[in-house]
């Protein structure tokens, strides 16, 4: 298989998997902040955060409030972060490789940003954001589906189940990283603080369609520590961190010249499973999710050598 | 034409959000005002978006007469009802302090029946009352509580005081509504939630769950929690389903759980059997257990009440708690609450009349026109007579009714019922309603932040039920600064 189509399909999977996880995140943030109580302000740059476009925003926008943020994150091409652009690049990859694709699969994507491109930037206020951005949840969950249904067992599917789950692992490692503290930015308010934490953490799990998981091998209650082990050193759910890391190990094993990536991946999830969750604080939970990224960032350069820039 | 409050008149009943013509109420002003800043095409649509939101969540609900057609959608009307947080944290104690009082009385009656020694409640209705179980005697569940779920039906009299119409204390439903009303609400009115607190309703799993595994014999972090459904043709499967999801425990049918040898409750899994320790029950007393009760009950376990009355397992309400929960029993609660707490009820009763009291017979049966006759024992709103808007022939036939079995009536006064606006077709119109919020009790006890109102949909109508062409409301709780 040449590296190029890999390399394509590897990032398809990967900006299907982003605008599905971006679009998730702004429509659960927006149905949250509706419970906050009079007098919290939601903090719109959490947003920014999560999604790593602080500098990117800061070079667009002078003020950070709700309908800016949403328009970057949901309708700006010139955010290459953006549901927008994600579908963009999706959509330019699967176009590149037509051949490769079930028919329905490239209909699928062209469909959805054909529908964004008419409708994003008149689709910002709440009401109507809500109908849009399960549009395209929903849209490239479809498409996950139709492609995993459709596509032989071989490399094509295996590379895009790399870049989906590498994806994955960066949108909850990043997700994690927030924290409730953060969502409130309310140091003197503590007690509301108290009061919305299962809040803000259930807001968590919702980004990562994890709720009714965590419920079924958790329990209802929705707490600080189990949220953070249940989406940490677990392979059970196909999101947490150490479900993702042994997907990649997996299906690495199954391509060629599988050495040096899965030694990598097996090395984070060492780190991982070391993770103590007990009595965590922000502190140390933001320096390991820190070092997690840059692991994601060095797996990443591995796949490049490995197999889509490979030189000897 | 935009919604204008000057020509909207509740005339002589309690308006919960107009206080007079023009003029919200305080907690409701941010609510009025938003209203009328709309157009009735963007009224419009947002009931249409409520509709459709509905239709796509599945929120359904099952009316037995309609054969096949097993799930309509909830009939729901998108103009909240509003009430200030100060006036219902009064309520809140209210409720609190009855079913501590109600289940004070229930382990009375299955134990030692102080009550009827001191004379405070006779006990020929109660032991003769079909809901008082004899296999319940001398049981004493975990935290000497009986009901731990009730739901009682509250209404506002033209004055706008609160009052307790009636308790459920059998297998209460509409919480799911509630919670579902709210996901409604917040995607069709979701400019409405930055100005003003409106109290989260959602943690109600989270503590029936709490308040369930507190309940457990066996103390262990996560118990096996079970919510018993009779199945899918039960009108309120809807609602199971719902709380065994958000709870992240199994929805079982009598079928799927069987009592072995040493008096254990087991559920039948692929793994081998495993032991359950607390079922929350959503079926009958009567049809919980075939060698107890009814035989031909096919939704119950075999030995339920064997294992239960052992302490093997607990079940949520206790068997035999039904027996309270009986219109003729309800009159008698703020005695309770007296004799038990020894303090005076927070939440007054509406004024009812026994039948099987001779002289409070005789003025019913001359009064049965101006009042409103109900069995003691039907839930749903069934059986129910309205003096002023029946037939001389159905009065006639209750007069008969209750001279033949007077135990089995009582009656109240035609109450004037508060009345919210309901958009209809033709803008906005006064329409009657009832709030039902949702009171659990372990070892301690929480109710809910408002609860199900729900909404008499035709005009001039009472009968709020959804089997009755009754709509909801989602409620807020607004703090006022």
């Amino acid at each position: 298989m040449l590296s190029r189509v890999a390399e394509r399909l590897y990032w398809m999977a990967r900006y299907l998997e982003r605008a599905e996880n971006t679009a998730r995140l702004l429509n659960v943030y927006s149905q949250t902040i509706l419970d906050l109580p009079h007098g919290v302000a939601p903090a719109w740059d959490t947003l920014l955060w999560i999604t790593a476009s602080s500098d990117v925003y800061g070079e667009r926008y002078q003020n950070i409030n709700e309908r800016n943020v949403i328009k970057f994150l949901m309708a700006d091409l010139e955010n290459p972060g953006s549901v927008m652009s994600s579908v963009r690049f999706a959509r330019e990859n699967a176009r590149t490789s037509r051949e490769i694709l079930p028919h329905e699969a490239w209909e699928l994507i062209n469909e959805l940003y054909v529908d964004l491109k008419a409708n994003a930037q008149n689709s910002l206020a709440r009401r109507t954001r809500y109908q849009l951005l399960q549009r395209v949840s929903r849209t490239t969950l479809q498409l996950t589906g139709l492609l995993e249904g459709a596509l032989n067992h071989g490399m094509e599917r295996r590379f895009m189940a790399l870049g989906r789950n590498l994806e994955r692992a960066d949108m909850s490692s990043r997700t994690l990283d927030v924290g409730a503290g953060v969502l409130l930015r309310n140091p003197d308010n503590d007690e509301v603080g108290m009061a919305y934490e299962g809040l803000l953490w259930t807001h968590q799990l919702k980004t990562l369609h994890a709720l009714h998981a965590y419920r079924t091998a958790v329990g209802p209650r929705v707490e600080v520590e189990s949220v953070i082990s249940f989406l940490v050193d677990n392979t059970a759910f196909p999101r947490a961190l150490g479900s993702c890391m042994m997907t990649l190990h997996n299906t690495a094993e199954q391509l060629p010249r599988p050495e040096v990536p899965m030694e990598m991946v097996s090395a984070v999830s060492q780190r991982l499973h070391r993770f103590k969750t007990a009595g965590v604080d922000g502190v140390a939970l933001h320096r390991f999710l820190d070092n997690f990224q840059n692991d994601l960032i060095r797996l990443q350069a591995v796949f490049d050598e490995t197999w889509f820039h490979a030189t000897h | 034409m935009p919604i204008d409050w000057r020509k909207y008149d509740s005339g002589e009943f309690y308006d919960e959000l107009i206080a007079s013509p023009g003029h919200p109420r305080r907690a409701g002003h941010k609510l009025a005002k938003y209203l009328s800043s709309l157009t009735d095409e963007e009224l419009r649509e947002r009931r249409d978006a409520a509709s459709a939101a509905i239709h796509g969540m599945g929120i359904t609900f099952t009316i037995y007469s309609e054969g096949d057609n097993i799930d309509r959608d909830w009939p729901f009307d998108i103009i909240p009802r509003i009430i200030s947080n100060r006036e219902w944290q009064k309520v809140q104690a209210g409720l609190s302090q009855r079913i501590r009082a109600i289940n004070c009385f229930i382990q009375d009656l299955y134990n030692e029946q102080k009550i009827f020694e001191d004379d405070v409640v006779p006990a020929d209705i109660v032991l003769g009352s079909r809901n008082f179980l004899e296999p319940c005697r001398g049981v004493t569940p975990p935290h000497g509580v009986w009901s731990n779920i009730s739901g009682s039906d509250l209404v506002r009299d033209h004055r706008g005081r609160f009052m307790v119409l009636e308790d459920n204390l059998r297998v209460p439903s509409g919480v799911s509504y509630m919670i579902e009303n709210r996901e409604v609400t917040k995607r069709v009115f979701p400019e409405l939630f930055e100005e003003q607190s409106i109290l989260p309703v959602d943690e109600y799993p989270v503590q029936l769950y709490d308040m369930l595994t507190s309940l457990s014999p066996r103390k262990r972090k996560r118990p096996e929690v079970v919510v018993l459904t009779p199945g899918i043709y039960n009108s309120a499967y809807f609602e199971h389903a719902y709380l065994a999801q958000a709870m992240g425990v199994k929805l079982v049918e009598g079928s799927d759980l069987f009592v072995d040898d040493n008096d254990f409750v087991q559920l039948k899994a692929v793994e081998g059997p495993e032991r359950v320790d607390v079922i929350y029950r959503r079926i009958d007393d009567i049809f919980m257990d075939p060698e107890v009760f009814r035989e031909d009950s096919v939704v119950g376990v075999p030995g339920l009440m064997r294992a239960w009355r052992k302490g093997n397992v607990a079940i949520a309400n206790a068997p035999g708690s039904g027996a309270a929960d009986d219109k003729v029993v309800y009159a008698y609660v703020p005695k309770m609450i007296e004799y038990y707490l020894k303090e005076k009820a927070l939440v007054p009763n509406v004024p009812t009349w026994l039948c099987s009291d001779d002289k409070q017979r005789a003025y019913v049966l001359e009064h049965i026109a101006e009042m409103v006759v109900k069995p003691a024992n039907e839930s749903g709103g069934y059986g129910i007579l309205i003096g002023p808007q029946a037939s001389q022939k159905m009065l006639e036939e209750y007069r008969q009714r209750i001279q033949d079995d007077p135990r089995n009536y009582i009656a109240q006064p035609t109450l004037r019922l508060s009345t919210a606006p309901v958009l209809t077709d033709h803008g906005v119109a006064p329409r009657h309603l009832d709030l039902r919020p949702f009171i659990l009790q372990g070892a301690t006890s929480t109710v809910t932040a408002g609860g199900l109102t729900r909404v008499a949909l035709r005009e001039g109508s009472l009968v709020v039920n959804s089997s009755q062409g009754g709509g909801s409301k989602d409620t807020w709780i607004v703090g006022v600064d």
